[in-house]
């Protein structure tokens, strides 16, 4: 390339300054899509590639059976694990992961620190010296022969010391002390951590404690109990999955078979692990059709963009016509224009890829929950420049090639005579209006998604939910021992009464929720014994009134330490086969123990759930332990200006009680909200979704309506000669893209109506889709069209139409 | 150095066919300056452009020095064009986003001329035309005479051995037209050849013979003194 290209090129864009950034626009669409979709999907698809002979490392899981239906799971019995390793041959390793709940973990300082606590972590791993054989950690301080010696020793990642030990340097870790609850860890260990993507997430490894190793259970399989073997031969496997069945068999058969469930411990590859969904235990699998599927999105938006870029350029070639055709005439070559012109496309996609990168930077910011969490620790900064580089020289040959034969088709001596217009237009415009109409079907569509999401959003948050929750906070109540959990709640609800901010207080379980306590009971009916398996909510006796949930036949619970009477709702009168709410009162419930309970109330149904379930039966019990009411609600006075300081007063008589869990309280309203935390995520896509199309179908009109407007100058300049005004021309040109865009609707609509019905249908409340949200949606479309088309057809309305009767 | 025999060239429409030239011959020796004259639509810029190896002819005869050309395809025809063959169009065909250095370069960029070879060249002839002040303006800066002669400029800084021209001093007034002419003739005394299409007697006056055309045929030549 040279100086004068490059010159030429760089003059040439500026010029056409308007159409330049237009492309840039929509090419840096294209470009951020494929540049996030390809770090995602890359980041994924490397998960545990690195681990040294990854295709010897196999997890065993469990299938179980029951009623022809198979079903996996990763859990394992505890009694496995010690089994196998006793009778694994040589070279294979038995590596079990037990993952380990605790409290906290607390850090005594050096003098004058800080204590640094850490809560409920997430991360901590009992496992054998084996695991470390398996994969490749790097070892800061202590050793892996040595790690594991003492039960009471941890070792903890880089990462996990800067946080445990912020002030001091890794390597001089060995043996300070950890606080685990009540019981002290020595570290024997500090590792790097991996310097790849893997399955392997923990940040603290210690010892399987003894209870655990020796608890030789082979009935109960769960999920924190999983079970790795590395070995090179197959056969080794195969004969620890035989031995490991076998014992299985010898102790939990029996059980299974009466049952009708049969257990089979098989093997998952590490290297497919990332992608069986079936075995996840801790939320890290992905599901590879959501791969193939954002792969799908990000070569979508990159054909749009490319589709769009070779529209607007294509429109730009008559206007260029000359300017070919005389370097034609001196003798330049096709390969010459090409060239000139793959130098454009380079520069534009350059230029695009460089303004992607702010769009890919901010992203994980406005949409974290759609970015793996720690992709950005291992992203490759080579793979993904040598990815963009790839993709920019795609894009340049691809969306040239068609423009570029255009140009070299265009005859030099027409061309100088202005005849051009008649080679480009003709079977080109339908195609263009097609993709147009295209364009503006899959944006119409995303507006009426975003439309009905955002009404159906409306709709569960203003619908009356059967109990009231204005001004009504939530406090959970402690559950750890360390926050004095076992002090009586009660004597919370005591304290706060007597204040005059707060109009009530109640205790027991939230009013609507997607927890689900449960049990199933015996009533006694007159057709026969009917089983009713219902929720229940703990409560006490205030909660009815506090969120006025309306009492229909009977009375209200009494204050009971235990389950005692229970109060149902309506449907569980209409389930259990009664005729009125009166009929309950004074039946019976039985549990399983023969323990019964009778019925003494009956409230109206209130939505106990989120509005995507139908309501269901529900019993409302009494009780008096803090882990079973789990929640203060306290209903404030509706003066807002006394809520701060009513807040100082809550925290005040909380430190008093619970000195060592922090208050933190949840207004209701904000938490029925979170109930459709998943919609409201959705709807953050959808409408990103409808600004990018809209965005995208509007360059794509942009360039139709330039072409357009350029092939009609001579007829626009003999109408203006003829006496049309400057509106009646406007409306002339606009018209025709009214129509594009009204096709588009046509198209749409039935497609949106039926997409959205059936995301509707997870709701077991939802609104009516009515003909006026597909209005609305259609007359933003046309609103967004006719300002797109309006600086064109302006621009050519207001032309002289001496200059453009002129040119023959 | 031209050498036209029985030259045919049709326009076809669907329904149509337009015969634009019928059975024309023409010589133009070496060092010549022929003026083409006739009504609009008598073929003499299609004439030209044949001439120019801008357009194939339907049958007929082109030797150009020598050299059979009535069948080359688009790539000789254009290796042929940018060595041999200078254009000056009445509508001046300057690139707008090129400076008139630039412009009048871009013919030497095609023939692979050496960037210090091009810039001796380019600015050699833009003093001949008396342009050099502007070497750096674009060319809608420029007057329609000024333009005309960086058109002029570009048409000759490869040294051709033949300049076409398309009624050069049609979008001109009188004295740019004569400055314009003056070149022509000048370039034609150091022994280039022109073809010149015009309308205007005055213009044809330079020439040292003109064709009249009508209805695709020459219907008379004059040699003038």
């Amino acid at each position: 390339m040279t100086k004068h290209d490059i010159k030429t090129t760089l003059r040439y864009l500026w010029k056409n300054r308007l159409f330049t950034s237009l492309n840039v626009v929509g090419l840096s669409i294209g470009i951020s899509a494929c540049w996030l979709v390809f770090s995602i999907v890359h980041y994924e698809f490397s998960f545990d590639k690195k681990t040294p002979e990854a295709d010897n490392i196999y997890q065993i899981v469990t299938q179980n059976e029951y009623k022809g239906e198979k079903s996996g799971f990763a859990g394992i019995t505890l009694g496995l694990a010690p089994l196998l390793e006793e009778q694994a041959l040589d070279g294979v390793l038995v590596v079990p992961i037990y993952r380990q709940y605790f409290e906290r973990l607390i850090v005594t300082p050096k003098d004058g620190e800080e204590t640094i606590i850490l809560e409920e972590q997430s991360d901590i791993i009992g496992s054998r010296k084996s695991y470390f054989d398996m994969l490749p950690y790097e070892w800061i301080a202590g050793n892996k022969q040595t790690a594991f010696q003492h039960p009471k020793s941890m070792v903890i990642t880089e990462r996990k010391a800067k946080s445990l030990f912020p002030k001091d340097d890794p390597s001089t870790l060995l043996g300070r002390v950890i606080m685990v609850d009540t019981v002290q860890f020595v570290v024997s260990g500090v590792v790097k951590n991996l310097s790849f993507p893997s399955s392997f997430q923990a940040q603290i490894f210690m010892p399987i404690p003894h209870k655990e190793w020796s608890d030789a259970n082979w009935q109960m399989l769960n999920s924190a109990h999983l079970l790795y073997v590395k070995t090179s031969n197959p056969n080794s496997l195969d004969h620890l999955l035989k031995v490991g069945q076998k014992r299985y068999q010898e102790i939990a058969g029996e059980e299974d078979a009466k049952l009708g469930y049969t257990t089979e411990f098989t093997t998952t590859p590490l290297l497919a692990k990332h992608f069986e969904l079936q075995y996840d235990a801790d939320g890290s699998t992905v599901n590879r059709k959501v791969m193939y599927g954002l792969i799908a999105i990000g070569g979508f938006l990159l054909l749009l963009a490319c589709i769009n870029y070779i529209n607007l350029s294509t429109a730009q070639v008559p206007q260029r016509a000359k300017e070919i055709g005389i370097r034609k005439t001196l003798g330049a070559l096709p390969t010459v224009l090409t060239f000139k012109f793959l130098a454009e496309t380079f520069c534009i996609c350059l230029v695009s890829l460089i303004i992607s990168w702010p769009f890919v930077s901010l992203f994980p910011k406005l949409y974290p929950e759609y970015i793996p969490e720690s992709m950005e620790m291992y992203s490759n900064p080579w793979i993904i420049t040598a990815f963009l580089m790839g993709l920019v020289v795609f894009i340049t040959i691809f969306a040239s090639l068609y423009p570029a034969y255009l140009i070299n088709k265009l005859r030099a001596i027409e061309t100088l005579k202005g005849k051009v217009e008649t080679r480009i237009q003709g079977t080109r415009l339908t195609l263009r209006k097609g993709l147009i109409v295209f364009q503006f079907v899959i944006a119409q569509f995303f507006i009426v998604g975003a439309l009905i999401m955002s009404y159906q959003l409306n709709f569960t948050l203003s619908k009356d939910l059967g109990f009231t929750h204005d001004a009504v906070v939530m406090v959970r109540m402690p559950y750890k021992s360390y926050q004095n959990a076992d002090v009586d709640p009660f004597l919370y609800k005591e304290a706060l009464a007597k204040y005059p901010g707060i109009k009530q207080i109640a205790l027991g379980h939230e009013p609507q929720s997607q927890n689900h306590w449960g049990n199933i009971y015996n009533f006694a009916a007159d057709t026969g014994s009917v089983q009713l398996s219902t929720p229940r909510k703990y409560v006490d006796q205030d909660f009815v009134s506090l969120y006025q949930i309306e009492l229909i036949a009977g009375r209200n619970l009494q204050q009971t330490d235990t389950m005692r009477d229970v109060v149902i709702n309506e449907t569980t009168v209409k389930t259990l086969g009664l005729k009125s709410a009166d009929e309950a009162i004074g039946k019976f419930l039985v549990q399983s123990n023969q323990v019964a309970f009778p019925i003494v109330g009956v409230v109206k149904d209130f939505h106990q759930k989120s509005l995507r379930s139908k309501i269901e039966p529900l019993l409302l019990v009494s009780s008096s332990k803090s882990n079973e009411l789990q929640t203060f609600h306290i209903k404030l006075s509706f003066d807002r200006t006394k809520w701060e300081n009513t807040f100082s007063i809550m925290e005040q008589e909380w430190k008093k009680l619970y000195p060592n869990a922090p208050f933190e309280y949840v207004f209701a309203d904000e938490k029925i909200k979170n109930l459709y935390e998943k919609e409201h995520r959705t709807t953050k896509l959808i409408d990103l979704a409808t600004a990018v199309t809209i965005l995208i179908s509007c360059l794509g009109l942009f360039g139709l309506a330039t072409l357009t407007a350029f092939q009609r100058t001579k007829e626009i300049g003999i109408r203006k000669v003829l006496g049309a005004s400057v509106a009646g021309i406007v409306g002339l040109l606009s018209k025709d893209f009214v129509k594009v865009v009204l096709i588009a609707i046509l198209i749409a609509s039935p497609i949106a109506w039926w997409a959205m019905n059936k995301w509707l249908e997870d709701f077991a409340y939802r609104i009516e889709i009515q003909w006026w949200m597909f209005a609305i949606a259609g007359a933003m479309a046309i609103v967004v069209a006719l300002v797109t088309v309006s600086y064109q057809a302006i621009r050519a309305a207001l032309a002289n139409p001496v200059d453009s009767l002129r040119d023959e | 150095m031209i050498k036209i025999t029985n030259l045919q060239k049709f326009y076809r429409t669907e329904e149509v066919e337009t015969v634009a030239l019928n059975d024309l011959n023409i010589h133009v020796q070496e060092g010549e300056f022929v003026a083409v004259m006739g009504p609009s639509g008598c073929g003499k810029s299609t004439l030209l452009n044949i001439i120019g190896l801008l357009d194939d002819l339907d049958e007929g005869s082109y030797v150009f020095n020598n050299v059979e050309v009535a069948k080359f395809n688009e790539r000789k025809r254009s290796d042929l064009r940018k060595h041999n063959i200078g254009f000056v169009f009445q509508s001046f065909n300057l690139i707008d986003e090129l400076t008139v250095f630039e412009n009048v370069e871009l013919p030497l960029i095609y023939t692979n001329v050496p960037a210090a070879e091009r810039k001796k060249r380019v600015e050699e002839v833009l003093e001949k035309v008396q342009i050099m002040h502007r070497r750096n303006h674009f060319p809608q800066q420029l007057s329609g005479g000024q333009q005309q002669r960086v058109a002029v400029a570009r048409a000759v800084v490869n040294n051709p051995k033949l300049i076409l021209a398309d009624e050069p001093t049609g979008n001109l007034d009188s004295s740019n037209g004569n400055e314009v002419m003056n070149l022509l003739t000048e370039l034609n005394e150091a022994g280039t050849t022109i073809v010149m299409v015009t309308h205007s007697e005055h213009d044809a006056k330079f020439s040292d013979r003109v064709i009249r055309m009508l209805d695709g045929q020459v219907i008379m030549e004059t040699t003038t003194v």
